[in-house]
């Protein structure tokens, strides 16, 4: 086993600090001879090595038997046992009274130079740095994780590993309790925003009983300890909340209220200038701050399900651009923005309309009058003095688009899938067509996916019906019929290289695809002959061509998600034609 | 066809690829003793030498030249015979796409 040199021991023994027996390096050993009256003495003179830095050594006389019967020789490991240090002409020596070999070796280890009063200087300059590096360290470590009150996690803090946190917030917003449906069952939500001492904001919801538990306790405004619950990733849809994570506040949370508030912001001033709504995407929501420049009367609309709803348009400007902003429902009715008041609008939702940008506000929507906040003071300023006075930019952007129903499909510009995402296709009133050049990549088939149904066999009727006693009865249109038809309704996987689908494909669609009628594959279903079954929608993919893909939004378990029908397909026959469009968009890629 | 370096050009192209070995897509002209003159999809005209293919014969109105390009004409090297409905604009904006993005094609 081979000793370690000890490190930094020569910086130490130059420095006179303390080194107990270090181990160090033998180098350049060599024999010196001095006549001194008559008298030859021997000395050993050698280098003491450290790996990094030497220093000269000479060998009490009395050590020189070590040397002769080569306990001690070059490179070998030595331990420092009795040592002086002196300075003969500048120069550092150590003199060696007592030392003891720990083992032999055969090279020199690293490169060590000699410590001077020089090096020294350089050792104090880098250990300052190391200091340095460590303080900072420290400091970016425990910097913001470190509560200001003992015990108290800050919101940043929080993760789903984490079980054992305790949050110290202020509610700053809280939604009156929203009655929804889940499988025939009626469930309640309810969304509370928290503020901490470090201003930052979460979101947390809870469902059912515990709705009721904590409505009453959780007032807006008052602050409170809240402990126990779960974790979960945020869900931008649905708040404008620059947090990470959600808290459920489920059976083991516990809520008290907190009288020591002074640490606690009143409000969470977060919000974007209106410049920011041009990219932001629709179906988003957005904390905005501007002026309300014109207040609209309130009217009344009727919606798509024959609500009559009470809305109000307004414009909300600042320096630079105007946007029409819509309150809906009692935030409407409840704000008339007397003298034209700047607020911060939190929550409202991003949309567009004939190409403009445009946001409103609902329920859920929070306004924040006059907020006390310099960026507020400036806005008021600048209207003072005139500023709404003078034509400003409308929010505008032309998508030059439409998605709208359209027979001469094939001729439209292709879209990548993805735009169904990113331009939040499918949420107006009406439902959005795209034509995709995509390939079904797969048809689902499995025993969690029917890929047909018993249909309805009255004219024109395709409705789905269920065996009840010995007649089909339909569910929605309620006929009555002896025996079914048949009628696909798989799902297709639809892929193109910016992204992957799954749209629902109807009768006509799938028997020019796979070539047989539904009821077909149905028998064989139903005679368990899988492998045929199987291979006929196998071999029906891979599939390359044009996609007429009609888009809506629909709503499950309080979220939305995007609903896919493949309503046309043509396989790519008339390349020139795919050539062209591809040569067109490709030029506009060159044009940007 | 088993040069697979020789890229699609037209004639404005040519000039850089002397010596080298391009595909030229044309309709078939006038025929001088071995030689052929070729319309390019870009309005130019180039002389194709047949002397090393002679054997066999175009049969369609537009064909696709593989050749060596030298002393301004078109060493042919072999030929492929391409329908009569082949879409000279599209050819043509696409070989010009392909040198506006020469990283992808070249």
């Amino acid at each position: 086993m081979t000793s370690q040199l000890t490190e930094r021991s020569i910086p130490k023994i130059f420095k006179n600090e303390e080194c107990v027996h270090p181990i160090l390096q033998v180098i350049d050993l060599e024999e010196t001879h001095s006549k001194n009256q008559d008298e030859e003495t021997v000395r050993y003179r050698l280098k003491l090595s450290d790996g990094n830095f030497y220093l000269l050594a000479t060998l009490n006389r009395q050590l020189n038997e070590m040397v002769i019967n080569e306990e001690i020789k070059n490179f070998t490991f030595v331990k420092l046992l009795n040592y002086q240090k002196t300075v003969i002409k500048n120069t550092n020596f150590l003199l060696v009274s007592n030392l003891e070999s720990v083992s032999t070796q055969t090279e020199k280890i690293g490169e060590p130079t000699q410590f001077t009063n020089e090096t020294q200087e350089n050792e104090i300059e880098i250990e300052k740095e190391t200091e340095k590096e460590k303080e900072k360290e420290k400091e970016q470590t425990t910097f913001k994780t470190q509560p200001l009150e003992t015990g108290i996690n800050l919101l940043q803090s929080l993760n789903t590993y984490n079980k054992n946190w305790k949050i110290k917030v202020r509610v700053t917003n809280k939604t009156e309790p929203k009655i929804y449906n889940k499988n025939g069952k009626q469930g309640q939500v309810m969304y509370v925003t928290l503020v901490d001492s470090n201003g930052d904001e979460m979101r947390a919801t809870m469902f059912n009983d515990n709705v009721t538990k904590f409505k009453k306790v959780l007032q807006v405004s008052k602050c409170y300890y809240i402990s126990g619950g779960t974790l979960k990733p945020a869900d931008r849809r649905f708040s404008s909340i620059q947090s990470d994570y959600e808290i459920n506040f489920n059976n083991y949370t516990t809520i008290t209220l907190c009288t020591n508030t002074s640490d606690l912001p009143k409000e969470a001033y977060h919000y974007k200038k209106l410049s920011e709504i041009e990219k932001t995407q629709n179906g988003t929501k957005i904390d905005v701050m501007g002026i309300i420049a014109e207040v609209g009367e309130l009217i009344e609309v009727k919606s798509r399900t024959g609500k009559q709803l009470k809305k109000r348009e307004c414009v909300l400007a600042d320096q630079y651009l105007r946007i029409s902003c819509n309150f809906w429902g009692e935030i409407a009715e409840k704000n008339t923005f007397p003298g034209n008041p700047v607020i911060i609008l939190k929550e409202a939702n991003v949309g567009e309309y004939l190409n403009k940008k445009n946001i409103s506000a609902s329920s859920a929507a929070r306004i924040i009058l006059e907020p006390e906040i310099n960026e507020a003071q400036e806005i008021r300023d600048w209207w003072y003095r005139g500023g709404g006075k003078k034509n400003q930019e409308q929010l505008g952007k032309t998508i030059g688009k439409s998605y709208s129903s359209n027979t001469n499909w094939i001729e439209n510009d292709r879209d990548p899938l993805c735009n169904i995402l990113n331009l939040n296709l499918g949420v107006g009133e009406k439902a959005d067509y795209v034509t995709s050049k995509v390939t079904i990549t797969h048809i689902l088939h499995d025993e969690n996916n029917p890929v047909c149904y018993p249909s309805c066999t009255f004219e024109n009727c395709t409705k789905k019906v269920t065996l009840q006693g010995s007649h089909w009865v339909g569910e929605k249109c309620n006929h009555r019929i002896q025996k079914p038809n048949y009628r696909y309704n798989p799902k297709f996987r639809l892929t193109d290289s910016s992204s992957s689908i799954y749209a629902t494909a109807f009768n006509q669609i799938c028997e020019d695809i796979l070539g047989v009628k539904a009821e077909h594959v149905e028998t064989l279903k139903q005679q368990g002959r899988n492998d045929e079954f199987n291979e006929i929608f196998d071999k029906a993919v891979p599939l390359e061509g044009l996609a007429r893909i009609r888009v809506t939004e629909n709503e499950y378990e309080g979220k939305t998600f995007k609903r896919s029908i493949l309503s046309s397909f043509k396989p790519i026959t008339d390349y020139v034609l795919e050539s062209k469009k591809l040569i067109e968009q490709i030029n506009k890629i060159n044009e940007n | 066809m088993s040069h697979p370096n020789s890229p699609h050009v037209t004639s404005k192209y040519l000039s850089n690829f002397q010596g080298k070995t391009v595909r030229v897509i044309g309709k078939v002209g006038q025929k001088q003793g071995t030689s052929v003159l070729l319309f390019t999809t870009d309005n130019g005209q180039i002389w194709v030498d047949r002397s090393n293919n002679l054997q066999k014969d175009y049969t369609s109105p537009i064909v696709e030249i593989l050749g060596t390009y030298q002393n301004n004409s078109l060493m042919e090297i072999e030929f492929l015979d391409l329908s009569e409905n082949f879409d000279f604009e599209l050819y043509n904006q696409m070989v010009d796409l392909s040198y506006q993005l020469k990283d992808i094609f070249f």
